[in-house]
């Protein structure tokens, strides 16, 4: 990565102990990691043995991306004194599409992504996983959520059945 | 990139109590109550204060301070539903406040003493009567008149915002009812200075086969009859083919009838009033027998 020499480098360590370089700046898009910096500045190397290599390094692209894109939009409105709206509203768009592209991943993945992103407080991450994960909800039965979500069924048939009568209009299958 | 394993990683069980009601808030209230029902975890973050929150109306706290009698509920779960099943009357019982369970929209219905009625105040024309077991304690009951108009209107702030909305007169006939079949009704609704609706509608398919009908039942003039004629509409719809050209009356859960009177589009609820009439005043033909609860602003699926 071609940065500039000024900038500060933090190393970020995974719970199986890899290492990431990161800029300051795509670090300090984890509030967790900005409170840390912010508390002690001169903190250089971060432990964080909640977060495995492969959520961290997607974490990492996830901040690296909104990053540039901001980075890219503020320098085009330095350039040209204004933003140009339909300029912004296609990097907004490009942005949406590089999201969406992101989150296509199994569910697995995407829960760590959501614990990641929780436990480190990246926002814009949190709202995507989350919305994300809901949409994998949304107008499916008890059965096919299981599915989706390889989860086993821990109520008992009683529960279950108090459950459905009381709102049976939830459980009807949709027309 | 495979991050699965023997391990619990990746289970959605395992997210926090907080994110999955997150994850949950962000589905509608059906979706909630089949997360209930997935597993332990699911129930828990599903029946949470945090997730029904969401699902409430976020002025719901200032519409039940509007209520008459105090709303008491255990849970937001259990608010949601208590509104969706039983609407809380407010403003002093001229109104009341529901939600609708798919959308968590608000739902209103203007009592008839809320609403202006010509000649509603004079008890040769129109009477008010106890009617138990309904949503207001009171109806109207229309004794005679040839100019028949009712108004009422509804601040669109009150509404939700970014909803479609069905307008629905809620009434009975009572056994005595005549002259409200054709010519037919109007309604029109008007959203601050813009007319958005208008329509024809008969509240009585077909007058003359309904007198036929009343005639030969020998129906009792005077004295109301409530229920004794109910769903009598409908039998003259099936004796004769009547054109569908007007909107026709459905029975509602609750006893009462309801007729369509239109519809609109609240957008942000800065539109000022909206203002719903129902008339026939063309005619010249005397008309009676109607019983008026009050007209109903649902919204629209």
């Amino acid at each position: 990565m071609a940065r500039s020499s000024t900038e500060n480098m933090i190393t970020l360590m995974s719970s199986d102990g890899e290492e990431f370089m990161v800029t300051e700046k795509v670090a300090r898009e984890c509030t967790t990691i900005r409170n840390m910096l912010e508390d002690d500045c001169v903190i250089t190397n971060i432990p964080l043995p909640n977060v495995t290599s492969d959520i961290l390094s997607m974490v990492i692209e996830y901040c690296m991306e909104h990053v540039a894109a901001a980075e890219k939009a503020a320098a085009e409105t330095a350039e040209k004194g204004s933003s140009s709206a339909p300029a912004a509203a296609k990097a907004n768009k490009d942005l949406e599409e590089w999201d969406k592209a992101f989150m296509n991943v199994d569910v697995y993945t995407l829960c760590d992504l959501i614990l990641a992103a929780n436990y480190l407080n990246v926002s814009g991450l949190l709202d995507l996983t989350i919305q994300t994960a809901a949409n994998l909800i949304k107008g499916k039965s008890p059965e096919q959520i299981r599915k989706t979500f390889h989860i086993q069924n821990d109520l008992s048939l009683e529960e279950e059945e108090k459950i459905r009568s009381q709102t049976p209009w939830a459980f009807e299958k949709s027309e | 990139m495979e991050s699965g394993g023997a391990t619990a990683v990746g289970d959605i069980n395992q997210l926090p109590d907080d994110c999955l009601s997150h994850v949950i808030s962000l589905t509608s209230s059906r979706d909630a109550c089949a997360s209930s029902a997935v597993s332990t975890a699911f129930r828990s973050a599903a029946d949470s204060d945090d997730t029904w929150q969401r699902f409430l109306p976020p002025d719901y706290l200032y519409m039940l301070s509007r209520a008459v009698a105090p709303v008491e509920y255990a849970s937001k779960k259990e608010l949601f539903f208590r509104l969706c099943d039983h609407p809380v009357l407010i403003d002093g019982g001229k109104l009341s406040f529901g939600l609708d369970r798919w959308s968590g929209k608000k739902s209103f219905m203007v009592s008839a003493r809320a609403l202006w009625i010509v000649w509603g105040s004079d008890e040769r024309y129109w009477s008010w009567m106890p009617v138990p077991d309904s949503r207001f304690s009171e109806a109207i009951g229309l004794i005679d008149v040839c100019w028949l108009e009712i108004r009422g209107k509804i601040s669109t702030k009150t509404l939700s915002p970014q909803t479609s909305y069905t307008v629905y007169l809620i009434f009975k006939l009572a056994d005595t009812a005549r002259g409200l079949g054709t010519p037919p009704q109007e309604t029109a609704i008007t959203v601050g200075e813009e007319a958005v609706s208008r329509k024809s509608v008969c509240l009585q398919p077909d007058d003359r086969g309904r007198r036929r009908l009343l005639r030969g039942q020998f129906r009792m003039w005077g004295g109301w009859g409530v229920g004794a004629g109910m769903g009598m509409a409908n039998e003259v719809d099936k004796d004769a083919a009547l054109p569908q050209k007007w909107e026709s009356e459905g029975e509602r859960d609750d006893g009462w009838m309801e007729i369509e009177m239109g519809g609109f589009y609240n957008s942000n609820g800065e539109d000022g009033d909206v203002e719903m009439s129902f008339m026939e005043v063309k005619g010249g033909h005397w008309k009676r027998g109607l019983i008026l609860h009050g007209i109903e602003i649902r919204p629209k699926h």
